[in-house]
């Protein structure tokens, strides 16, 4: 076997290792950042004013723009993006690692 | 014109239109946030001013004002009904902050599938309000729906 073989198999080892941690750890991640999201929303209060939307459409609609205000400001924003984070990562990782492989 | 339309349809052309698009979301979105954030310090601002005003001490400097909490959306509250007076109610939220909700002619108050009347609403009732901030920190309320009370998980 030649020299740039078997760097080319070390490299290919190296990026499997460090695509197949990362997405491990995005995986984990997903669970404490779905915590993270209901917690928050929650504490907003953002799925009271949605579910209110669900059963009063019609009272919501007639205050519409303080409505969209609120959905605004209670949005739980830090577990959306900490959600999204971590799935896009671990997207990115399984897609790297099939590059890798194939 | 043809190197203008092979420009067009080149890679430079759509990296270019990519980055003009994602440049506007960002803006869109800082505005967005620019927005939200006025509103919410503007409604906390007036809120702690009122607090203030009603039970006095030094007055909080900007930062410990919501010590912990963040500024508070003024465009509605959910809590428990703390007291009731003649066109108004008081409701504290989870974190504890009691918000004066104004109660005017054009407020909808929802239980159920009914419309019910201000004088059917009792202290301890769960409500989730929407409505208008005011400049003096309450709420003018638009709709109030008064949620059933939460069972009591059996304890072990």
């Amino acid at each position: 076997m030649t020299r740039i073989a078997e760097i080319r198999i070390f490299r290919r080892r190296v990026r499997v290792a460090s695509f197949g941690t990362l997405g491990l750890v995005a995986l984990a991640a997903v669970v404490p950042a779905w915590r993270e999201l209901s917690e928050e929303a929650a504490r907003s209060g953002f799925w009271q004013y949605m579910s209110m939307f669900i059963h009063d459409p019609v009272f919501v609609a007639s205050a519409w723009k303080d409505f969209v205000v609120l959905l605004a400001e209670t949005i739980p924003a830090f577990g959306i993006a900490a959600v999204a984070a971590s799935v896009v990562t671990f997207g990115a990782s399984v897609r790297s690692l099939a590059r890798v492989t194939t | 014109m043809n190197r203008f339309t092979e420009f067009l349809s080149s890679r430079t052309a759509k990296v270019i239109a990519l980055s003009v698009a994602g440049l506007i979301v960002l803006l869109l979105v800082f505005m967005a946030g620019q927005f939200v954030g006025f509103h919410k310090a503007t409604y906390s601002y007036a809120w702690g001013d009122r607090y203030w005003q009603s039970f006095g001490g030094p007055r909080p400097g900007p930062g410990t004002m919501m010590e912990g909490r963040g500024f508070m959306p003024g465009h509605g509250s959910f809590g428990v009904i703390v007291k009731i007076a003649s066109g108004s109610l008081l409701v504290q939220d989870q974190g504890g902050a009691e918000k004066e909700i104004v109660l005017t002619g054009d407020t909808v108050i929802r239980r159920f599938e009914q419309t019910v009347a201000a004088s059917d609403l009792r202290v301890n009732d769960q409500v989730t309000v929407i409505g208008s901030p005011t400049q003096s920190g309450t709420i003018e309320a638009k709709l109030i729906r008064v949620l059933p009370a939460p069972t009591a998980t059996p304890q072990r």
